[in-house]
């Protein structure tokens, strides 16, 4: 009774953007659960679970707030920019190591609107709708380490427990992109980029 | 969600901060093979060459051939043709060490029965026997220090998994990689032979309700040991550098 008190006691906005931030925090691991249950191992399975996910998700962010905005030139360019990094940095630091060759869906059309879909939604309630959240209720560095925390950990029960590391790391990465960008048109246009780039490679 | 008022110190430092933990990651020995993990994910049931009740056979097997120049060949790569493949076997330029007379090489990519069980464990999917010849059928091998990976598919993400190689009737495990996904396993060869994927703690994934037959279930991630002695390193940077860069970003905001 004492916390719920304390809780109560706390300002409003501080409640209310504590409260946006917990429930897409629980839209998101829903989402990311019932996505891996539903995947499948058919190609229209993984193409409707991926379809259904990012359109949970931006439910959820528009929900909480965000709006859809043209992305202007100089953030996709910045985007870009950044994604070429997500992209180069493994090569460049293990120059010469073959990378394993994961999976190229077909037909790439397809996969490439819905990797878009999931991309833009990805980004907009965790470099949109939560980071947001999370720094009106809490300051710019907990927004950082909770928005990267959130995407190393969504990818956990379709990925495996071997990618936080680095989905952590490029999650602060594609924050520094948000923040320098504006918008989140900039850390799109770099996931979308790394993730072409792995079905490309 | 536009915020012309943040300023660019702290989205500045956010990139630094970012691209030295991926930096650190990458150079951890943790070696990611992808920059992110992402995109549709879909995985064809596994193919076995002796399938259980229930499972689905014909395995593919896979080749790739190259001419030799100047003594040389270019980077070889192939892999077998399920979804994601079962077997990838990636040459880099050079990588050869190729008889006299040699004017092309084959690679091949074949699953292989097993001709012996792993003395603890068990074998997770096919073994495949990976071989380079010339053009006469004589074998070609791999030049010392030279990069050969080979990615195997485990029939189900493993309880602890590793790529092992069948050398003098026994199965050797190799330093393995995760390849991408829990069921993908990569390693650098330093000779051709067979190869398979040993699953260490197969009780694990008994205990999910899969025996001998492959899981129909989607691949999921949560039987695979997380490496936990990173992620702790990299919480706690992370929570040291919001520490400092707190105070700094307060200091700032105070001016």
């Amino acid at each position: 009774m004492t916390t719920l008190r304390r809780a109560v006691e706390l300002p409003a906005w501080l409640r209310a953007a504590w409260l946006r931030a917990a429930w897409l925090l629980l839209a998101l691991c829903s989402a990311a659960l019932a996505r891996a249950a539903l995947n499948g191992q058919t190609t229209f399975a993984a193409f409707a679970a991926g379809a259904a996910f990012g359109v949970v998700l931006l439910l959820a962010a528009t929900a909480a707030g965000w709006q859809v905005r043209r992305p202007t030139v100089r953030p996709v360019l910045l985007g870009v920019a950044g994604g070429l990094v997500l992209v180069l940095l493994p090569g460049i630091t293990h120059p010469g190591v073959a990378l394993p060759v994961g999976m190229r869906p077909q037909p790439f059309a397809a996969w490439v609107l819905v990797t878009g879909l999931v991309v833009v939604a990805e980004e907009a309630l965790l470099r949109g709708a939560l980071l947001d959240a999370v720094r009106e209720a809490a300051g710019l560095p907990a927004a950082v380490v909770v928005s990267s925390a959130a995407f190393a950990l969504m990818h956990v029960p379709l990925y495996g427990w071997e990618v936080v590391p680095i989905d952590l790391a490029a999650g602060v990465w594609l924050a520094g992109l948000r923040l320098a960008g504006g918008g989140i048109g900039a850390p799109a246009a770099a996931h979308f980029l790394a993730d072409l780039a792995g079905w490309l490679t | 969600m536009v915020n012309v008022s943040t300023p660019h110190r702290a989205a500045w430092l956010t990139l630094g901060i970012g691209l030295l933990l991926m930096l650190a990651v990458q150079l951890s020995g943790h070696r990611a093979p992808a920059a992110l993990y992402d995109g549709v994910v879909i995985e064809d049931p596994y193919r076995y060459l002796q399938p259980p009740p229930g499972a689905a056979g014909n395995p593919s097997s896979a080749t790739a051939s190259a001419q030799v120049e100047s003594g040389s060949v270019g980077q070889l790569y192939t892999a077998t043709t399920e979804v994601p493949p079962q077997a990838q076997v990636i040459a880099e330029p050079g990588a050869l060490m190729l008889p006299a007379g040699a004017t092309s090489v084959t690679l091949s990519v074949t699953p292989a029965a097993s001709t012996a069980l792993p003395t603890s464990g068990r074998l997770a999917g096919n073994a495949y026997r990976i071989s380079v010849t010339d053009q006469t059928g004589a074998a070609v091998t791999i030049r010392p220090g030279s990069l050969v990976t080979l990615v195997l598919r485990a029939d189900r993400p493993p309880g602890s998994g590793t790529i092992a190689q069948f050398v003098g009737g026994a199965w050797e495990t190799l330093p393995s990689d995760i390849g991408g996904l829990p069921d993908l396993f990569s390693t650098n060869m330093t000779s051709f032979g067979d190869f398979g994927v040993v699953d260490a703690a197969p009780a694990a994934s008994a205990s999910a309700g899969a025996t001998a037959a492959p899981s129909s279930a989607p691949s999921t991630g949560g039987e695979s040991q997380p490496p936990w002695i990173l992620i702790i390193l990299i919480a706690v940077a992370a929570a040291v550098v919001g520490w400092v860069w707190g105070d700094a970003w307060d200091s700032q905001r105070r001016k």
